[in-house]
């Protein structure tokens, strides 16, 4: 550490080293948002995880159908708003052959079944309490959402929730029900 | 106290201190702006998932968890002790959105 | 300290002429250090201000009501009353929040009682202020008024909270500004006013699953009438029986003081939280203060939460405090010193605090318009030891100078009420 004695020099030095953090941090994160905003199909990974009755379901096995892929927890604002919501679409479109897909990645299960007693949820809730599948898609926000195409590609991505996602979503299955 | 009874006067005393203090909150800014943009650093990836901040996100987590009752016992250290400032932290929770 | 010299409890040189020099030096550099904190906030704040992107956002405060009784009992003097705090969201990006306090004193502090005689007053404090979400971050502005029969202080502040790095860092920076308007009882020539600047920058960082540690710099700046209206200092006076006399107390114009802070939450799984802060503080009165806190939360069952503290804080008092100058007169052109001080929150003192809190949660108990009802019951009992403060009672015999070092001791209670909406 330079010993700093003239005092208009010490004002300039930390001042430009100042910007200069700051001017790192933002590439850093701006270059998160950059990547983020380019948004490429891939296919979705093929995974299998238990549902809340214990029964065993493969992504893989469900191929022909559009699926909204969402990663919740309970300790999670933002998932909790948007449970409802995910159930509306769910009966929506269920009958043309759409699904959704709740993965929870609460450590304990029973935070998740006991937030899933308060909130009507007919669409399966995967258990992940590995948090397997949550890495293995690289989730990088709470809560998370894909959505699937018929032959297994991942079509759409949103990170978090903000009112009015639910509207992108209905636009993105009806689209991807068409085809 | 002792150089001041020796007669070298508080001058010198003062000007120390002064400068000691000067040098450190100098250092804890640029220790504060470095910690900054390390976190920027592109090579460096965030370390805990989102997904795995299910204990940060406790109420009891949190730096400052009643706001009314905490702020109002800051007020009383204030009324009765010369320190001010810095007395809460932030930040943490679910980190969701 | 070493022996008690019985007339002031440190050699003191008289302050003459070339201490005006050491002053203005004084003055220098901690203006200039004050310059430096100002152009890298500035610098920050433009900063942050040019980060653009839509992505993903930070969370808006939780909605609630909280109603609190406050209770704080020294031996001779008591300070109680209601504050309530509402925290409401409005849409999906805005929040309002309101808060108001009231303080209800009775009685007199040690060195009130010693010229002056106890009263009755109330204080009255206002706050409300606006966040605003944005993407990753959110932005208070927020205006705060605290009005009692002889001081009105105003305050406008503005907040701004930013995550990095994958959520993992939190910067925030803030900046307050306040005006005081100080008067006197029975005296409505006098009025003086005081000004205030207070920059925060902190930054908050997740280092496990289970431990986040945050770090808080904080400067203040006084700049007007800062000591109380009221406040004697005490000298000696052979003239008197007593052997002391009073004159009025002189305080510097300006005061500038730097806080740093530490503070560490880490979560153990029994379950429960451990937390850990350490405060450092200086200022241009020659202040400085250690602080050491540590506190252990514990739910159990589901419903229940139990919180114990323990507060350690010593403090090298001002530079012009004394409990009794070596000599001085009513006459401020004959004092000892330039500046001169006897209010207690300026000595040398250490304070030990211990507290409990218990917390009980009432699921649902709102139904549909409302969510969790939580009561709480906190208490904390605080103890201050004084290295330079005497107790001095009028009817008591004793030399001036050799009385008795002052102790306090308080309890604080904390009932209050938080409803989850």
């Amino acid at each position: 550490m330079v010993l700093m004695r003239c005092q208009r020099c010490s004002v300039m030095w930390v001042s430009v080293f100042s910007v200069l953090s700051l001017l790192l941090a933002l590439s850093g994160v701006a270059s998160n948002a950059w990547a983020q905003s380019d948004f490429k199909p891939f296919p979705a990974k093929d995974f299998t995880l238990k549902t809340l009755d214990g029964k065993n379901f493969r992504l893989a096995e469900n191929r022909g159908t559009v699926i909204l892929l969402n990663f919740w927890a309970s300790w999670c604002g933002p998932c909790r708003e948007e449970l409802p919501l995910l159930n509306a679409l769910h009966h929506k479109y269920e009958k043309l052959g759409f699904t959704v897909l709740g993965v929870n990645i609460d450590e304990k299960a029973a935070l998740a079944q006991d937030l899933l007693g308060e909130v009507d949820v007919d669409f399966p809730i995967l258990m992940d309490g590995e948090n397997s599948v949550a890495s293995l898609y690289n989730i990088e926000a709470m809560p998370t959402t894909y959505i699937i195409d018929r032959s297994g590609r991942v079509r759409a991505q949103h990170l978090g929730y903000e009112k009015g996602y639910e509207k992108d979503y209905d636009h993105d299955v009806r689209q991807l029900l068409r085809e | 106290m002792g150089s001041g009874m020796m007669g070298l006067g508080k001058k010198q005393v003062s000007d120390g201190r002064v400068k000691r203090q000067y040098r450190r909150g100098a250092r804890a800014m640029i220790l504060l702006c470095a910690w900054i943009g390390l976190m920027g650093c592109s090579n460096l990836k965030p370390w805990v998932k989102p997904y795995e901040r299910d204990r940060l996100a406790l109420p009891y987590m949190t730096f400052e968890r009643h706001d009314l009752a905490g702020g109002y016992m800051h007020h009383a250290y204030q009324s009765r002790e010369a320190a001010r400032g810095a007395e809460g932290g932030s930040g943490g929770g679910c980190g969701c959105n | 300290m070493g022996v008690d010299v019985g007339v002031t409890d440190r050699p003191r040189v008289l302050l003459d002429a070339s201490a005006e020099g050491a002053r203005i030096l004084r003055c220098r550099a901690v203006l200039s250090f004050r310059v430096l904190f100002r152009v890298i906030f500035r610098v920050m704040l433009f900063g942050f201000f040019c980060v653009v992107h839509s992505l993903w956002a930070a969370v808006l405060p939780e909605e609630k009501v909280e109603v609190l009784y406050h209770q704080y009992a020294e031996s001779d003097q008591d300070i109680n009353g209601p504050a309530v705090l509402v925290q409401k969201r409005i849409g999906k990006k805005y929040s309002l929040t309101y808060s108001h306090l009231v303080d209800r004193v009775t009685g007199a502090s040690v060195d009130v009682r010693l010229y002056a005689s106890p009263y009755v007053e109330t204080r009255k404090e206002n706050t409300l202020s606006a966040t605003h979400l944005f993407p990753k971050g959110t932005f208070s502005v927020g205006l705060s008024q605290s009005v009692e029969n002889d001081f009105e202080a105003r305050s406008a502040f503005w907040q701004l909270s930013q995550e990095t790095f994958g959520g993992m860092t939190t910067v925030n920076l803030g900046f307050s500004r306040a005006w005081d308007e100080i008067s006197r009882r029975n005296d409505d020539a006098f009025a003086q006013t005081a000004d205030r600047w207070q920059y925060r920058l902190g930054v908050s960082q997740v280092l496990t699953p289970s431990w986040i540690t945050s770090v808080a710099l904080e400067t203040i700046t006084d700049e007007g009438y800062l000591n109380n209206p009221y406040r004697q200092v005490r000298y000696l006076d052979a003239s008197v029986d007593a052997g002391y006399s009073f004159s009025a107390e002189v305080y510097p114009e300006t005061r500038t003081s730097y806080a740093l802070s530490i503070f560490s939450k880490y979560y153990v799984d029994i379950p429960g939280a451990v937390g850990f802060q350490y405060r450092y503080f200086t200022d241009s009165w020659a202040i400085s203060a250690h602080q050491f806190s540590f506190q252990y939360n514990q739910p159990w069952r589901d419903v229940w939460e139990f919180e114990g503290r323990l507060r350690w804080y010593t403090q090298n008092g001002a530079e012009f405090f004394s409990d009794l100058f070596p000599f001085g007169s009513v006459n401020t052109a004959l004092r000892s010193q330039n500046f001169q001080a006897r209010d207690k929150e300026l000595a040398d003192l250490t304070s030990l605090t211990v507290g409990l809190g218990v917390s009980y949660t009432l699921k649902d108990w709102g139904g549909k318009w409302a969510d969790d009802l939580q009561l709480n019951v906190f208490w904390d009992r605080l103890m201050v030891d004084y290295d330079n403060y005497r107790e001095v009672d009028r009817q008591l015999n004793v030399a001036p100078g050799l009385e008795p070092l002052y102790q306090l001791d308080a309890n604080i209670f904390r009932l209050f009420i938080t409803l989850r909406l």
